[in-house]
Parts: structure tokens; sequence; C-alpha cells
């Protein structure tokens, strides 16, 4: 299964293949900063960060065309009430966010050896 | 015209500059992560347009828009976010583009940035402004912020946004100093800074409810400058 999708990216520049690889390779770091952040704040209890974090990753999932599921987990978590406690009733979404993000960057990482 | 992006989103600059370098009358001046940075940038380079993201740490787009309010670069306001619009039209904002970026959109905002410019020679901040000598102090008076001036005899009333400096001088003598692009003399008492004029009926122009004479003789010009549908 692919977890992302170019034809978007595509319409900016078609046939510019080096700025697709430059574009992978931003949104690659990207996801690994989301990743990072994500599994930084949450353990925090750190809710504006966590909207913070989810909401610069948003243009990319939308524009890359990311599942479905990982769009409704990241938005799931975004709007979850600023008195917010309960945590752990949704920590199997942030793990499904979490393991998403790692499948996602695993096909770039992919994407990239194949395309460099 | 030259651009400045500023947004933290290193992807999100890297496919506007994309963008942009297919635009002819387009020339990337900078790029900026961040508003202090932009800041440190436009103190040294003049430019035409900006575009600018909103969600970005320590001063967001909203605080920049306000701390640059005074200079009257058009700025492009590029977010994922639709909420901010509202606030971010209170400045000299000409477009809001959500991200992604849609390419049309992007074009059609550039082409009503160009045509706002055909109007403008953007400067730096130093020329946005002049100074008047109330008593023995210099008040520095920004150019956006003036709302009209008017002729008193002998003085001049310069009426500010947020406040009024009354001073001895003439108007012919302030008209000299007031940028020719935004300013227009409508009548022999009165000069208008012509963007913050809100209503023009039959011989009068009302400014913040203020109501000022058009003269005939100045009724023309006046006509011509104002970008009447």
């Amino acid at each position: 299964m692919e977890l992302f999708n170019l034809s978007r990216l595509e319409l900016y520049s078609p046939g510019n293949k080096a700025f697709l690889i430059r574009s992978i390779e931003l949104l690659r770091d990207e996801l690994i900063q989301f990743d990072e952040n994500i599994r930084r704040e949450w353990p925090q209890r750190n809710l504006k960060g966590i909207r913070q974090v989810i909401h610069k990753i948003k243009p990319s999932v939308e524009l890359f065309q990311f599942p479905e599921e990982y769009w409704e987990a990241l938005d799931t978590i975004y709007g979850l009430d600023e008195n917010f406690t309960d945590y752990q009733s949704f920590e199997v979404i942030i793990e499904k966010i979490n393991i998403f993000t790692s499948k996602i960057l695993d096909e770039l990482n992919t994407y990239l050896k194949l395309n460099q | 015209m030259k651009c400045l992006i500023i947004d933290d989103d290193v992807l999100m600059v890297h496919i506007l500059e994309e963008l942009l370098s297919e635009v002819d009358f387009v020339e990337l001046a900078g790029t900026a992560n961040n508003a202090k940075e932009a800041i440190s940038f436009l103190h040294n380079h003049d430019v035409d347009l900006i575009f600018l993201d909103i969600e970005m740490p320590e001063i967001n787009g909203i605080e920049f828009l306000q701390i640059f309010a005074r200079n009257s670069v058009p700025v492009i306001i590029v977010s994922s976010h639709k909420e901010y619009a509202f606030d971010a039209f209170e400045y000299n904002v000409i477009d809001y583009l959500l991200k992604p970026i849609d390419r049309n959109r992007l074009l059609k905002a550039l082409g009503r940035a160009r045509q706002n410019g055909n109007n403008h020679t953007i400067t730096r901040e130093s020329s946005e402004n002049f100074y008047i000598k109330v008593n023995s102090s210099y008040q520095s008076v920004f150019f956006d912020k003036i709302l009209y001036v008017e002729s008193l005899g002998d003085y001049i009333s310069v009426v500010l946004e947020d406040r009024k400096i009354t001073v001895h001088s003439t108007l012919k003598k302030i008209e000299q100093k007031l940028p020719e692009r935004d300013f227009l003399r409508v009548h022999n008492s009165f000069i208008v800074r012509l963007d913050k004029i809100e209503k023009y009926e039959d011989n009068f122009i009302t400014i913040r409810k203020a109501l000022i004479p058009v003269s005939r003789s100045h009724k023309m010009l006046l006509n011509q400058k104002l970008n009447i549908l």
C-alpha cells in the first residue's frame, strides 16, 4: 500500500524531478521532526504544543495525500478540548499516529533510495 | 516585483520558491524562517511584496503585521488557518492563501499584488515617516497613520488615527512632505490620505465620521486617483 501520493506535488512543477526529490527530502525531515515532537509533547501532556505540531504537518498531510486514517487520527488529537485530562484513553490514537509516521518515513526513504 | 517569503515551514517555502520562479514579473529577494529574521532583512532590503505565514514561533504573523503595520509593503498571507483572515485584513493584506498552495490562487493573488504595486514604490521603514516640531520636541509621524490634514488659518491640524497634532504651518508646506501617491488635496483647507476614505458622496468625503468637503476644482483629480469600479 502506498502511503503517499505525489500527484498534487507534481502539478507544481510538471516533469521537474529535482524539485520532486528535494520536496520529498524536506517532507522526510519535516516528518522526522514531527515524530520527535509528538513523542516528546504527548508524555508531557502538553496539548497546546501537540496542537502546534499537528498544525504544522497538516498542509503536507493534505498535499501528499496521506491515508484518511492518519488524517482522522491527527484531527482527533488536534480537536481535543483545552481542559482535556484523560490522556490514557487517547494513547491508542497517538500510537496509531506514531506507527503511520514511521511507515510513511520508511516509504519516503525507499522512494529516495530508488530515485536518487 | 521583489518578494520576501516569511515562513518556518521549509517545505512550503521550497514550493512557493518554485512557483514564483515561473512568474516573469516576480523576483525572489529572500526568505526568512521567522519574523525576527524578516525584520532584519527588511531593514536592509526593499521589497514589493511579502508572503507571510501566521503560525510561527516567538513572533507570529499577526504580531509581525502589528509591528510592521507602518510599512506599506503589501502582504499575502499563506496559512493553513482560515480563522486569522479577519484579523489579517486589518493590515496591509491583499490576499489570503491556504496551504497547501493552489497554483491558480497564487497567480490570482500575484495579479492583485502587481496591480497594487503599479501605484506604489515601496520604500524602507526609514522613509515612511517625517517629523513635526511640537514646542521644543520633534514628533515622529508615520504617513500611514495620517487620516487627513486640515488648515486652520496660520495653523494646521494633522489628524492621525490615535491623536491630533496642531502646529504653526501651512498646507502647502506639509503637502511637500507627504507622498504624492497616497495623499491628495481635495479642498483649499484639506489634504486627505486616499486609502483612509470610507465614503465619497456628492461633494463630501467621510473619514472616521469626519465630513470633509471636496471642492469642484479638486474633484476630477480625486475621481482619477480613487480606484472606482
